[in-house]
């Protein structure tokens, strides 16, 4: 089957009032079920690029297309939250209702639908996002901070977005809650068939959820592809100050014995190294 | 196989305005060319002059002065616009408690209009204090959109402040910086769940601002628990000295020229500021009653 495109960007240029410009020509395509990487240092243009792709910040130059929407238009909001939903990086500013139920059913009030229909939603929503109904009632900043983050998921799913941007879902939880996060953001991509965007420093984490991988520097797309082909190229990540994780630099390391350069777990590495020794033997 | 292009062809970006609390200001602006102390004079003067003065006709003035001088500073005025709900929601405010509140004094010139009686005299005054009040608002508006934070602590230094002002100043800045920051995240959150603001009525609006006060304020205790945990991890105290009795090292390292100008204006905003002082408490100038719109009103009964 072949992919849908569902984002186009071409030669986009944004500028901040300040005139500081943070992207400068960036072209993409984004197609349905992907689950995307956005790297690159601090400053790099990542958080820009996901709020232009969700429409919150207009293109100085270029453009942005949601299915042939064009974000620079007028009045297009409530389309293109539908679209494409962007979880803010800190859950606490996106939570400013005094119940989760609330919460989660803003945004479907917000794009006008009836009583019924929004309870359904929030079931979903909630449902998916693993959050328990006892809690409807309970206020957002009474959570756990992991639990903020999949209210604060849940009510942008709550909006049926085929896209969903998430900045930088594991910054400040430890390992069990970074893994519960990606596990579920995981599972809506496969199991529900959503796009999944995240931005994030992690590599261990891009490689072992990513398929694809952009790296930003200095407002440009400086590589974009497989993640496993992005990671082979550590000269050029370098440029970037990104490191591949740790397990993909020793295969590179040891990549002369045959150790494949952009080998991605130790699962990967250890059937090598039984593939060499066997071959050896 | 991944597309790959050379970091070395993107040149580093370049900043051509700089960013203050409430604005950004080009960082080519002839204001740079004024110590950080001239411009806080700037916000004493034109901010709370009006106090003095009750006359309407010179308090517009001033808030024409006040737009001259953002021009000159090569501010982007159309940005200014954002103020204007406030200047609208405080006029109908005043003027509405003005009209059904009026006060009784049988000397008040009355006229009827759509069937409701109106008194001159204190419509008027309440006219005089709302250009007063706007007056005096973007006096401080015209400051905070050109300054950023450390130069506002610079021009408190330099004045000789004790620094224990100045640490709850800049505190006082930082937080309120920050503040309108959350608040500017927390509108594209709105945003981002399809709120489209453009389609509201006013009612609705004002509401919207009630929704913000719970993460704005949530986010303000948590901020301010970490920071004075910071604060006292590193040591701080009231004297800006450390436990050794030693200065702590500053971390503005700009170096700002105090020239002949500043003392200039200083001196001119400074006798200015005492002599509408002395007019206004000695000898009653600027006193409503010598409007000459007023008079002429008043010749109207």
């Amino acid at each position: 089957m072949t992919a849908e495109r569902l984002i186009e960007v071409s030669n986009l240029v944004f500028e901040y009032p300040d005139g500081t410009p943070a992207l400068r020509g960036v072209n993409l395509e984004i197609f349905s079920n992907e689950f995307i990487a956005l790297i690159g240092q601090n400053g790099s243009g990542k958080t820009t690029l996901a709020k232009c792709l969700n429409g919150l910040l207009k293109p100085t130059q270029g453009y942005v297309k949601i299915d042939d929407l064009d974000t620079r238009e007028k009045g297009t909001t409530k389309k293109i939250v539908t679209k494409v939903g962007y979880v803010f990086q800190n859950p606490d500013h996106q939570l400013f209702n005094n119940t989760i139920y609330k919460e989660i059913a803003y945004g479907p009030r917000n794009l006008g639908l009836d009583e019924k229909q929004v309870n359904e939603r929030v079931h979903e929503a909630a449902r998916v996002c693993g959050v328990e109904e006892v809690l409807f009632n309970e206020h957002p900043f009474f959570l756990t901070k992991g639990l903020r983050q999949r209210v604060a998921i849940a009510s942008i799913l709550a909006m049926r977005p085929r896209t969903i941007i998430v900045d930088e879902p594991t910054t400040g939880q430890d390992l069990r809650q970074s893994l519960e996060v990606m596990n579920f953001l995981r599972d809506l991509w496969q199991n529900e068939g959503h796009t999944i965007i995240i931005i994030t420093h992690e590599m261990p984490i891009v490689a072992q959820y990513a398929q694809r991988s952009i790296v930003l520097g200095q407002g440009k797309v400086l590589m974009d592809g497989v993640t496993r082909e992005v990671f082979a190229q550590p000269e050029l990540l370098a440029q970037t100050f990104v490191k591949p994780p740790q397990i993909t630099r020793l295969a590179q390391a040891f990549s002369h014995v045959g150790f494949s350069p952009g080998t991605l777990s130790v699962e990967e590495m250890t059937e090598q190294y039984r593939e060499i020794c066997q071959g050896k033997s | 196989m991944a597309q790959t292009m050379e970091l070395s062809a993107a040149k580093p970006p370049l900043r051509k305005m700089r960013r203050t609390l409430l604005g950004t200001v080009p960082v080519q602006s002839p204001i740079y060319e004024l110590h950080p102390a001239t411009r806080l004079f700037t916000l004493l003067f034109l901010g709370v002059v009006s106090l003095f003065i009750d006359l309407p006709e010179i308090n517009i003035l001033l808030i024409i002065a006040i737009f001259i001088y953002l021009r000159w500073a090569k501010v982007d005025i159309s940005g200014l616009k954002i103020y204007l709900p406030l200047t609208v929601t405080v006029a109908i405010f005043m003027f509405t408690v003005s009209i059904a509140f009026p006060g009784a004094d049988p000397n008040f010139h009355s006229f009827r209009f759509l069937g409701i009686t109106f008194y001159l005299e204190p419509l008027y005054w309440t006219f005089a204090s709302y250009w007063r009040l706007m007056a005096m608002l973007f006096g401080t508006i015209q400051y905070f959109s050109t300054n950023r934070e450390r130069e506002t602590l610079v021009a408190v230094r330099s004045l000789k402040v004790p620094f224990v002002i100045t640490y709850f100043l800049s505190l006082a800045l930082r937080s309120a910086g920050m503040f309108l920051e959350d608040m500017r995240t927390i509108r594209e959150a709105e945003r981002a769940r399809g709120l489209d603001e453009t389609s509201m009525s006013l009612r609705d609006r004002a509401k919207l601002y009630a929704m913000y006060m719970i993460p704005l304020f949530t986010l303000a205790i948590r901020r301010t628990d970490e920071i004075s945990n910071a604060l006292y991890a590193r040591g701080y105290t009231p004297s800006g000295k450390l436990e050794n009795e030693k200065q702590r090292s500053d971390y503005i390292l700009t170096q700002y020229q105090f020239r002949r100008i500043d003392t200039i204006l200083i001196a001119a905003m400074v006798i200015t500021f005492v002599l509408v002082g002395v007019l206004r408490i000695g000898f009653g100038v600027f006193a409503v009653t010598q409007s000459p719109l007023r008079i002429f009103l008043l010749s109207l009964f």
